[in-house]
């Protein structure tokens, strides 16, 4: 009797705690579950504490309310241009309408990706490789609008989709290489080009001014030396004026001076010349002594007039 | 072995290990059930000969009744004024108020707006491309929206 009371006793309270663990409902924050009523869907559950009736509503599906990242599996995709890339990803989603996410779609995360998957391969095969290489928002945005579009009924928001690496196969990324390559030597050669010829045409233009300065400088020298010598003549015009004036009111004897002077003049020079071999005199030694006469004669004549200048000043006033 | 110790500390170990379990692994319903049983030993030491099956079934009642005093007496006073924000992982309510651009015209009742550097179906009446919006409520993956 008593042990068939401790039994009952025992069912009793194992019982009640399986009731009390199935009417208690604790949801975590950042998930929402379903609740099912025989099956059948009703409400959905914020996180939190809940009771439930037991039995009569059961919890169906525990659905991650938080935004979740989706690596989207690599695969070869052809471009539009035939060339194969192989392309992979990332898909960040978040489920805004649990009930939907739980019973419109069988397999959220399969559908999810190969709705994607297969995006990928539409987008990229209407772009050739070089747009696919250097479009990367492009692709995105595309493919976003239209997977967003499609993952709508299914209560499911995807936030964000990036093309994480576009792989060309490896003879296409030499070729790619090599074509950078040449393009920059081209662009090189195009530039030494350039300056040899910038160089040439700026040696040539040198050349032509310094040639063009030198002949002017010519110019002006000889405009310079035709001057001089006519100032040279016109000087020599004057002075030869000068002494003819002066001979012509003058004596002969003033001409005979510079003559004289001239004269000696060349006598020290050839005695003074390096090869003494011989001292040249002039035919007519008595030319000179002449000329020397004449300076006398002109001294002479000179002094006297002065003497008899002085002596008109010296002589006192006659007193009548 | 049990016969040796009084009932009620039976129900107080029995409270303990219940309430220890809940601290190991919060489930959360353990505790109830717990307080239950530690409100059962407070029973049998203050009405001594109960026998066993009226001390479970007191046991029961209890676990339930601390259950439903917790949900419907002392819960609503812990939620007042410790709410977190309710809106954490509704990423839709949080644009609530918030006004965005139409990036597709809005016919027949849906269009789509951007949204930071995404986009997002809204409902509403007929506009055209790049007019302001004020997103009123949200449903789903659907914002609805009224012009500014």
């Amino acid at each position: 009797m008593g042990s068939t009371e401790g039994f009952v006793a025992l069912v009793l309270v194992i019982v009640a705690i399986i009731v009390v663990a199935k009417l208690v409902r604790i949801v975590p924050q950042g998930y929402e579950w379903t609740v099912e009523h025989f099956g059948r869907y009703t409400r959905t559950l914020s996180p939190g504490l809940h009771f439930l009736v037991p039995f009569v509503y059961t919890i169906g599906r525990k659905m991650n309310m938080m935004e979740q990242v989706l690596d989207v599996p690599s695969q070869d995709v052809i471009t539009k241009d035939n060339a194969v890339v192989r392309v992979d990803g990332v898909v960040f989603y978040q489920v805004l309408d649990a009930a939907k996410a739980a019973y419109e779609v069988a397999n959220l995360e399969q559908a999810a990706l190969a709705l994607i998957m297969t995006n990928i391969r539409t987008v990229l095969g209407s772009m050739d490789l070089d747009e696919s290489l250097s479009q990367r928002d492009a692709i995105n945005a595309k493919l976003l609008t239209v997977v967003d579009e499609a993952t709508h009924p299914w209560g499911v928001k995807v936030n964000r989709i990036e093309i994480k690496d576009i792989a060309p196969p490896r003879d296409l990324v030499d070729s790619m290489a090599r074509q950078m390559k040449a393009e920059r030597e081209k662009r090189a050669q195009i530039l030494e080009a350039e300056g040899m010829r910038q160089s040439a045409i700026l040696k040539a233009d040198g050349e032509k001014q310094s040639a063009i300065l030198a002949a002017d400088g010519k110019k002006e020298a000889a405009f310079r030396e035709a001057e001089a010598r006519i100032r040279l003549a016109e000087a020599e015009a004057q002075a030869t004026k000068l002494v003819s004036d002066a001979i012509a009111s003058g004596d002969v004897n003033a001409l005979n001076y510079f003559v004289a002077n001239k004269y000696v003049e060349a006598l020290k020079e050839m005695a003074n010349s390096p090869n003494q071999k011989m001292l040249m005199l002039p035919m007519e030694a008595t030319g000179i002594l002449g000329s020397l006469a004449g300076i006398a004669e002109l001294a002479k004549e000179s002094f006297g007039q002065q003497q008899e200048k002085i002596a008109a000043r010296r002589t006192p006033p006659s007193i009548g | 072995m049990f016969a040796s110790v009084a009932a009620h500390y039976l129900w107080w170990i029995v409270a303990l290990v219940l309430i220890g379990i809940e601290v190991a692994m919060p489930g959360f319903f353990m505790l109830w059930i717990g307080i239950g049983a530690a409100a059962t030993g407070l029973l049998t030491l203050f009405v001594p000969g109960l026998s066993l099956l009226a001390q479970a079934i007191a046991f029961v009642v209890l676990a339930f009744v601390s259950c439903a005093v917790y949900g419907y007496v002392l819960r609503p006073r812990f939620q007042q004024g410790q709410v977190g924000d309710g809106r954490l992982n509704r990423r839709g309510e949080q644009l609530i108020g918030g006004r965005y651009v139409l990036i597709e015209a809005i016919s027949n009742g849906r269009g789509k707006a951007r949204v930071g550097d995404g986009q997002w179906l809204v409902s509403g009446p007929d506009l055209p491309v790049g007019s302001t919006v004020e997103v009123v409520s949200v449903d789903g993956t659907t914002l609805n929206v009224r012009p500014v």
